[in-house]
């Protein structure tokens, strides 16, 4: 259960069966999912010195071998049909990141006069690995005309990623999901047909516990994609936004007003990896220390060292050196925009006020801050998220004050058609429509709890926040997920697994998943034995993702 | 990770096609083949030899660079095991064993020097090369120095600790240390060695003494001649994990490159369509003087 030695088992096989030079042919959405597993140098390694898209002119090239790597798509299967009828390489070894229909193959062969194809397989890699237990299907948004309608295009890619990425883990699940969610359903309904119906790619090797495959609905926790961030890589995603591992933000600190693009990818950086779930604090101390271990580096072997210019010199003279130097200034730069814009953003103002709401007892006083924040000079989507927590959080309690503050966003400063991402979010995600409850239940037990934990004295204010995952993967471990919020697909196999305690889970978040649950997921998988866990969304969400996606539902909804 | 095989099928499929007709036809028996000469004498008729069935010639330098690699490689074993040898405290003469020690050290650095000059040959070869080509000749020299230079640094890593150990230098280096500390150190190493030689022999010191550190000298020089390579390829490689080690960036950057060409195209060939209509213009202006002289002469007569 590792998305990145699953992803790079599949290239290694792909590179052992074809020899000599090659090409690899691509199109823009397995460039994406190469681009998330392998490099550039891996590529050349492998005497791959071209890459090209598939819809982009090309040369001939017939000394070459192509290696393609395509989705199987009715845009895919036209273009190669036309590059079959004249083949611009010697050789064609074609690889699906998915189940191809037989009228694919049949139509693919009437195309193929030279003969030019060698070998067609099905390698079921059809999703972005982000963590090596995060995977992304990167769909932006989903819903057609109503919250329970799947827009068709996005549920075909949410159905095909998720049997890829059960067939690439080599599983055979039974299938849980949100009980309140239509969108869930349909794909646990479609899933489980597939499964059915591709008996013969699912024959795995039964496993004592059956792993579970649970399908959540985002709407069931709108909390979590509208908090700050405090942890590494959720905070680099929810400020600059880390698009496939990639993430260009403009270094306020250099003279250049120019954006750096720089890669974050925690397989070939071993800081990242080591503090992206690390709080700001942590971080800054981590950074501290890397710097410094450059620092000694360069004095400790090189006494000469003494000015910056003899440090640039030296770096010049040793390339080994530069590389380690590069990703140092690559993470101090990141942290140091980092800070910029939490200070910008009076982030640690906010963060405390949005704890201080989804984690403790309704106050009154929330209202004034809130209110206090939405007149300081912060950033339009800061106040929308602060006022969409708001209304989330005070819908029942106190409507009126839900409704004024939307005239507050306006006064504000707020673009009114913005504004009405609220009413949507309420109508999409609001307390009648979730089950479960994000927030903590307000009674006896809990005031007491919190009341305990005001006395001892809270040890981050920034991260009490737990997302409503976590409980749900608690109960679900422990054998305590209950069925009617979240029932089994097929009631037979309800009989044999439902008080098991499960060991492979899948979870998959429709509408997105973000990096505070992945956080969670990981801690799981470090700290509960026998317990592997990978987590899957639509799309991996911030606070901007998921505002733009209620306005694009907010547009849509009759 | 499954994975599922569709080859078979897709061949039943095919097969299962007439348009194969195509290629039997090709092979078939034609009676006319027999008379057939072997080369066209009609010089009309060429024969046309298609440039994209075959590779470019600097393909075969992979093959030489593998080839010698080889060698480094076999060579440094060897090394190994003389060093092995020769640092063990014996009272026999180690004179055989540092003349092959030496003489190893230079071959294993020639080979090296080598290497380098085939890319060096090559990369001129290819600077003229366009379009894809040129691409693919960028990510192959790039490919060829970065596995150059893993083998040399893993061979100046060894040859560093030897010294190290020779001139009696903390050589229990702990493996955490990484790589990093090395290349700094052993260059550095390297022209203290050198210094000393120096010294001594103004010193005039043992001439045993003298040959021997002359000896260590020649391996010191090894090194800092590989490490002035490794710089000298670094431009070629691609940093690791950098953004041009991404797939992504490295296809948009083609496409960009592609749409300026496009870009060129375009504008060149407006230019060119405003040379020939400025000519026209010119000429007809030219036409119309000369047409104006004729009619005043005319008039004047």
């Amino acid at each position: 259960m590792d998305l990145v030695s699953a992803s790079q088992s599949y290239f290694k096989r792909i590179f052992q069966e074809v020899s000599d030079l090659k090409i690899l042919l691509l199109e823009e959405d397995t460039t994406k999912i190469v681009s998330s597993c392998i490099t550039q140098s891996n590529l050349l390694e492998q005497q791959i010195y071209l890459t090209v898209l598939l819809g982009n002119k090309r040369e001939k090239l017939r000394h070459l071998k192509c290696v393609a790597f395509l989705r199987p798509t009715p845009t895919t299967l036209r273009l190669l049909c036309e590059e079959l009828r004249d083949p611009k390489y010697a050789e064609y070894h074609l690889y699906f990141t998915n189940v191809i229909p037989k009228s694919f193959l049949e139509r693919l062969a009437e195309s193929d006069d030279f003969e030019a194809v060698k070998s067609i397989q099905e390698f079921f890699l059809d999703y972005l690995v982000v963590n090596n237990d995060l995977a992304s299907f990167n769909i932006p948004h989903i819903i057609e005309d109503s919250p329970d309608n799947w827009q068709d295009g996005a549920f075909h890619r949410t159905h095909q990623g998720i049997i890829s990425l059960l067939l690439s883990l080599k599983k055979k699940p039974v299938i849980r999901y949100d009980n309140n969610s239509l969108l869930c359903l349909k794909l646990a309904e479609e899933v489980s047909y597939t499964i059915q119906h591709e008996s013969q790619l699912f024959n795995f090797r039964k496993p004592d516990t059956a792993p579970i495959l649970l399908l959540l609905d985002r709407k069931n926790d709108p909390i979590t994609p509208l908090l700050t961030q405090w942890t590494y890589q959720a905070m680099v995603h929810e400020l600059f936004g880390i698009d496939n591992g990639r993430v260009s933000f403009s270094n306020s600190t250099s003279d250049n007003e120019k954006s750096t693009e720089i890669v974050l990818n925690p397989t070939l950086d071993p800081f990242y990896k080591e503090t992206r779930f690390d709080n700001f604090g942590d971080l800054g101390v981590k950074i501290k220390d890397y710097v410094s271990h450059l620092q000694t580096k360069s004095t400790k072997k090189a006494s000469e060292i003494e000015s910056i210019a003899d440090m640039k010199q030296f770096l010049e003279a040793y390339p080994e050196y530069r590389r380690l130097s590069g990703n140092v200034s690559k993470h101090v730069s990141l942290v140091s925009e980092i800070s910029q814009v939490v200070q910008r953003e009076n982030l640690l103002e906010v963060g405390e006020v949005e704890q201080s709401l989804v984690c403790n007892e309704p106050q009154s006083t929330d209202f004034n801050d809130i209110q206090r924040l939405l007149f300081s000079n912060i950033s339009e989507n800061t106040k929308l998220r602060l006022a969409a927590l708001y209304s989330l959080r005070f819908e029942r309690i106190d409507p009126a004050k839900v409704s004024a503050l939307q005239q507050m966003l306006i006064a504000g400063g707020v673009n009114p058609l913005k504004v009405s991402v609220i009413p949507t979010l309420l109508h999409v995600a609001g307390y009648s429509f979730r089950q479960g409850d994000v927030f903590p239940p307000s009674n006896l037990f809990s005031r007491a709890r919190s009341g305990l934990k005001g006395l001892r004295g809270v040890e981050n204010v920034y991260i009490q926040h737990n997302p409503f995952l976590k409980s749900i993967l608690l109960d679900l471990i422990q054998g305590r997920l209950k069925e009617t919020t979240h029932p089994f697909l097929n009631s037979e196999t309800r009989a044999q697994t439902s008080n098991e305690k499960p060991q492979d889970i899948i979870v998959v978040i429709v509408g997105g998943a973000t990096y505070e649950e992945a956080h969670f997921v990981s801690e799981f998988n470090a700290t509960q034995p026998g317990v592997r866990i990978i987590l899957a969304g639509t799309t991996i969400l911030n606070s901007t993702a998921y505002i733009d996606d209620i306005m694009y539902m907010s547009t849509r909804i009759k | 990770m499954a994975y599922r095989d569709r080859t078979g099928l897709y061949i039943t499929f095919r097969q299962s096609y007439s348009h194969h007709g195509q290629r039997l036809e090709l092979s078939g028996w034609d009676p006319k083949e027999e008379r057939q000469s072997l080369v066209h004498k009609d010089n009309k008729d060429n024969t046309v030899i298609e440039m994209d069935m075959l590779a470019p010639r600097w393909v075969t330098v992979e093959g030489e660079i593998d080839s010698l690699l080889l060698n480094t490689r076999r060579n440094i074993n060897l090394l190994d095991k003389q060093y092995a040898k020769h640092v063990l405290p014996s009272f026999s003469d180690k004179t055989e064993q540092e003349n092959e020690i030496q003489r190893l050290t230079i071959q294993i650095t020639q080979d090296f020097q080598r290497c380098q000059k085939l890319l060096q040959v090559t990369k001129a070869q290819t600077n003229s090369a366009t379009g894809s080509e040129a691409l693919m000749a960028k990510n192959f020299l790039s490919n060829l120095a970065s596995r150059i230079q893993t083998e040399s640094a893993q061979f100046r890593k060894k040859q560093s600790t030897y010294l190290k150990k020779l001139r009696g230098l903390n050589a229990n280096i702990s493996p955490v240390e990484s790589k990093l500390d090395e290349t700094v150190s052993d260059v550095a190493i390297s022209q203290s060695t050198i210094q000393q030689v120096a010294l001594m022999e103004e010193q005039g010191e043992d001439e045993q003494a003298i040959r021997h550190e002359r000896a260590v000298a020649k391996i010191a020089e090894g090194i800092i001649e590989l490490a002035q390579m490794f710089q000298d390829l670094q431009v070629l490689v691609i940093e690791q994990g950098a953004l041009v080690d991404r797939i992504d960036f490295n296809i948009e950057q083609t496409q960009v490159h592609a749409k300026s060409a496009e870009k060129e195209l375009i504008k060149a060939e407006s230019h060119q369509k405003n040379t020939g209509r400025l000519r026209f213009i010119c000429f007809l202006i030219l036409l119309i003087v000369a047409l104006i002289v004729i009619l005043a002469i005319k008039l004047l007569r």
